[in-house]
């Protein structure tokens, strides 16, 4: 396939380079009106509309400027963009462990893309150790690109790929798994890893970054720092989330994957060790492990890897005035089962109970988790619980409603037997339920209250 | 301008050649890419943030210089926030909204007033920082206008673009490793205009500098006060290079800077040449930096004291360069003053100055030659050799000539290396916001009620027998169109009037009468009817102060003063 020319070009704007006989990347010569402008002619983002022609000055800025105007365009060169990390091999160095980074797309390690204007995942090992040559210092790092794509399009064919891919790396005995990922779902993802991989001898840790690695101020390089670390040093052989703990460049929390939701949309600092605290800190030196109860690294263990999913499942996040046939129209769809999040302790409104009498009676599990994301389901203490919990359905105590779903996905994945089911949502396997939820567990700091500002004040974010 | 030009025939000759940026914030409620207000703050800090900067590829797939450059520095970048007046933009955790329609349309105004062509569609580029000095650690930027002129000094002086962008933080201190910026100026709108270097002397520069002021503050939509408009001028001569000087905040500076800078360069020139006769090749220097034994370290501390915590003592020796150390290139500046700003800059070294000639006991006992130069200098580990290695660039870099660089402004005139002179290179398109449209409507409508350009009002004014300094005062202090309303409704003589409306109105505000308490639509008016009432200006200004500073009404102020005036 040759490249496109006019890459992006519709309409008018196509119509005016054509017949000027200029295409993308071309170095001009372009009059409008009595203007004369001289720069490169860029692609064109297929969102944007279809009156204007895209120019970089020589300047290093670009303009748009309206087909309409042009009269003439004298090419003079051509300068075709070849946006690459610099790429070096990794050095091996024999002193250090052995890591694995499996790549599924996100950003962190991107690029532009003149089409739509917007960040692409990009990935190789030779780009990564061009753009964070710190990592050579760490491990000896092999990387594989499973897939390039944005984490809300990751799924059960994703979920089983990786899986498999962790159980293969084990076998050949890295030291460690880092899972580069988008950072969208990746809790999600550490949430099904976290059941379909079990007994894990060494950690298996998930990165990502908030601000892309086409910026300067990014924390993708901090962030795979962090990671490798984790992966080739850590203590804790554990599905886990390492992300920035405050938002300046200081250290990363290490989040158990069924503990951790992004709780902000833009923030570097956005993931959360919910109704617990993260398993440890780490920066570029050291560790500081925050909990004792978590599975030792043992390269002799003998991981257990499980990667089924049974996708008729389906997350109500309730809400008042809720329909009926939210419910029945699951049913109906032939859907296994239903995780709830309801408000409070465990909640929704009358109008569902007997739709979900009838799910459970025709064998739909239904499980009730809680909005609120910290606390317990506690289905007694109102009358509104005990009646749900008449019609069968099954509170899961602090199991994050994410984690709940993920966790049925792949139950039903493991079997269809109903009581068997029901065994395993209701009993911890990694961490998901825990016995007692520490004071600290639940500590979001009110801004703007004066001894929080005092706290605050002189400290780093 | 005739003698100036007499005074600057010898740089006329040498080539000198001076282009402006000006970088002037808009008068704005809030920030370009945020809804924060644009207010600056003094007072201590709520909290603080931490970052570090790493370069990023142009789209090209290069890595800027100066990018590259800062990366060496690996500074540890402190932003200091405020809870009530800065957001997560600020602190980049958050993605931009879209531009402040008022900024963008006061920059259009802008660039129309310098007779630009508008570009039809505005895409925000990134301009990378690594500096810190912009938490995204790139400026985020877009061309408004190109290919402008403004009539000066009998000719024309052209543009080439009008950019807006986003203020950057204000740096608050730098020492080693550790650069503290106040996030408070951080994304204040401005707009950059961009002459072509036609100006021919550093008197013409300075005259260039007012007049872009002019045109902009006409507009009466920007900033006013210290701060608010800072000047890089380049300058070059014949055989030199485009030299940047950065951030300059007054017009008054920019004479000296430009006339030291072009010499400056003739003395790199100059000693290029003598470098080329004197039998040492650029290829004689190699970065390997000696450390002090224990016993020359104490002597060293001993002369100098002791360097920081973690530092310690190195040479780097330069063979046979001892005499061109103390080249001169600045008043009281030599050419290892060149050096030093380079160490200084790149290697962050607390103790200073950077480096220094290594004193004779330490050369007797380190056993140098004579004719070798020898900097001594003071760092942690890590930057030793980054020291060695800047010196040895510097060294090797006399040999070519004049490298491009930006300086900043040292006090007197002279400057000192600020950091290698950045290229196109470190542009990168904004993925975050979409290219905006500048449609038709909006320019027919900004055009319609454009300011009038301060070329035509010099000429209808100078008409009025208006003397120059006060048409000057009318058009900088934004009093020309109080002037222009008032001279439709009265009869007053115009020389007169501009006199009131600067001089005397300034007098008045100085005695702590401000008449602008009043609001300009009532002084205006009021104006008007003393005039109506048979009122001279001088009387009419001492109802105005009795007005404005012992709050009584017209009617009693206009009494008062006819009373003071019978008795």
């Amino acid at each position: 396939m040759t490249t496109d020319r006019l890459k992006g070009y519709r309409g008018e704007a196509r119509e005016v380079l054509e017949r000027l006989g200029a295409g993308v990347w071309d170095d001009v010569e372009l009059m409008a009106g009595s203007n004369l402008f001289k720069g490169v002619i860029l692609p064109r983002s297929e969102t944007a509309d279809d009156r204007h022609i895209v120019l970089k000055l020589v300047s290093g800025y670009n303009i748009g400027i309206a087909a309409a105007k042009v009269t003439s365009i004298a090419v003079v060169g051509s300068r075709e963009a070849h946006y690459q990390i610099p790429e070096k091999d990794f050095p091996f160095n024999p002193g250090l462990p052995k890591v694995k980074l499996l790549g599924t797309g996100g950003t962190i390690a991107s690029r532009l893309d003149y089409r739509t204007g917007a960040v692409i995942p990009a990935f190789s090992p030779g780009e990564l150790y061009g753009a964070v040559p710190e990592l050579a210092g760490i491990c000896n790092l092999e990387t594989e690109k499973l897939f390039g794509i944005f984490s809300e399009d990751m799924g059960p064919v994703q979920y089983t790929a990786l899986a498999e891919a962790i159980g293969r790396e084990i076998e050949k005995g890295v030291a460690g798994i880092v899972i580069g990922h988008g950072t969208d779902t990746m809790h999600h993802t550490a949430a099904i890893l976290s059941f379909m991989c079990q007994d894990l001898p060494v950690p298996v840790v998930l990165v990502g970054s908030q601000r892309s690695s086409d910026r300067p101020s990014s924390d993708a390089a901090l962030n795979l720092m962090h990671a490798t670390r984790t992966a080739g040093y850590c203590e804790a052989a554990e599905v886990m989330v390492c992300m920035f703990g405050p938002t300046s460049d200081k250290y990363g929390l290490l989040h158990r994957g069924t503990r951790v939701r992004k709780m902000h949309s833009s923030y570097r600092s956005t993931f959360r060790t919910i109704g617990d605290i993260p398993l440890a800190m780490v920066d570029r030196t050291s560790f500081t492990y925050l909990k004792k109860d978590f599975r030792r690294r043992d390269p002799e263990r003998k991981p257990v890897i499980s990667p089924v999913f049974e996708d008729r499942v389906a997350m109500v996040y309730y809400y008042p005035n809720m329909n009926p046939d939210m419910i029945t129209g699951l049913v109906e769809k032939g859907y296994k089962g239903i995780v709830i999040a309801g408000t409070g302790l465990g909640h929704v409104n009358k109008p569902l109970y007997e739709p979900l009498r009838q799910a459970t009676e025709a064998g739909v599990h239904v499980f009730m988790t809680v909005q609120t994301l910290w606390g317990y389901t506690q289905m007694y203490v109102y009358d509104t619980g005990r009646l749900l919990m008449q019609r069968g359905v099954v509170p899961l105590a602090n199991t994050l409603p994410e984690v709940a779903y993920m966790k049925l996905c792949w139950a039903l994945g493991v079997t269809s037997d109903h009581d068997e089911v029901q065994r395993i949502m209701t009993t911890p396997i990694a961490g998901e339920i825990t016995p007692s939820e520490p004071p600290d567990g639940y500590l979001i700091l009110q801004g703007g209250v004066p001894e929080v500002r005092e706290m605050m004040s002189g400290r780093m974010r | 301008m005739s003698t100036t030009a007499d005074r600057y025939s010898e740089l006329r000759e040498l080539g000198f050649r001076s282009g402006l940026e000006t970088h002037q914030q808009l008068r704005t409620p809030n920030k370009l890419f945020c809804r924060c207000p644009a207010s600056i703050r003094n007072d201590p800090p709520h909290s603080e943030l931490l970052r570090h900067m790493r370069p990023t590829l142009s789209e090209f797939g290069e890595y800027d210089g100066t990018a590259l450059m800062e990366f060496k520095t690996h500074k540890q970048v402190h932003y200091l926030l405020y809870n009530d007046s800065v957001c997560t933009y600020e602190m980049d955790d958050t993605p931009p909204f879209k531009a402040d329609r008022s900024a963008v349309e006061i920059a259009i105004e802008i660039a129309m007033m310098f007779n630009m062509s508008l570009v039809d569609e505005i895409h925000i580029t990134r301009k990378q920082y690594l500096d810190g000095s912009i938490p995204t650690g790139f400026q985020r930027t877009a061309i408004i206008g190109v290919n402008g002129s403004i009539p000066f000094l009998g000719r024309n002086l052209s543009f080439f673009q009008l950019s807006l962008e986003e203020d950057a933080c204000r740096e608050v201190s730098d020492k080693g490793h550790d650069i503290v910026y106040r996030t408070d100026r951080l994304s204040i709108p401005l707009v950059e205009s961009v002459t072509a270097p036609e100006m021919l002397t550093p008197a013409e520069t300075a005259a260039g500098a007012a007049a872009v002021g002019e045109v902009m503050r006409s507009t009466r939509k920007v900033r006013r006060g210290i701060g608010s408009v800072r000047q890089d001028v380049n300058v070059s001569i014949r055989g030199g290079t485009r030299i940047e000087i950065k951030g300059v905040p007054r017009i008054g500076m920019i004479e000296d800077l430009c006339r030291i800078e072009a010499y400056r360069q003739k003395a790199l020139l100059d000693l290029r040449t003598a470098l080329s006769s004197s039998g040492i090749e650029p290829e004689d220097f190699n970065a390997v930096p000696l450390m002090l034994n224990e016993r020359q370290a104490s002597t060293a501390s001993g002369i100098f004291g002791r360097p920081a915590e973690g530092e310690q003592w190195a040479v780097q020796v330069l063979p046979r360069f001892s005499e061109w150390l103390s080249f001169p290139t600045q008043p009281d500046l030599a050419f290892r003053d060149e050096i030093d700003g380079r160490v200084r800059v790149i290697a962050c070294p607390t103790t200073l100055p950077a480096t220094r000639e290594l004193p004779q006991p330490l050369r007797e006992s380190m056993g140098m030659d004579p004719g070798d130069g020898a900097l001594l200098f003071a760092a942690s580990p890590d930057d030793i050799a980054t020291a060695s290695q800047e010196i040895v660039i510097r060294v090797r870099e006399a040999f070519e000539g004049v490298p491009s660089e930006t300086r900043q402004a040292l006090p007197g005139g002279r400057t000192t290396f600020e950091r290698i002179l950045p290229g196109p290179d470190r542009m990168y398109p904004d993925t975050d916001l979409p290219p905006e449209p500048v449609s038709p409507d909006l320019v027919d409508r900004i055009a319609a009620s454009l300011s009038e350009r301060p070329d035509s009002r010099r000429t209808r004014y100078a008409a009025l027998g208006v003397p120059e300094q006060l048409i000057s005062r009318l058009i900088n202090w934004e009093s020309a169109d109080m002037f222009d309303s008032i001279s439709a409704a009265t009869g007053y003589a115009a020389p007169q009037l501009a006199w009131f409306l600067t001089d005397r109105r300034r007098g008045s505000r100085r005695a702590g009468a401000d008449w602008t308490d009043l609001g300009e639509d009532r002084l205006r008016s009021v104006v008007v009817g003393l005039f109506e009432m048979g009122l001279s200006l001088r009387a009419a200004a001492e109802v105005l102060d009795r007005m404005s500073r012992g709050g009584l009404s017209l009617e009693d102020a206009v009494a008062e003063v006819e009373e003071s005036k019978k008795a």
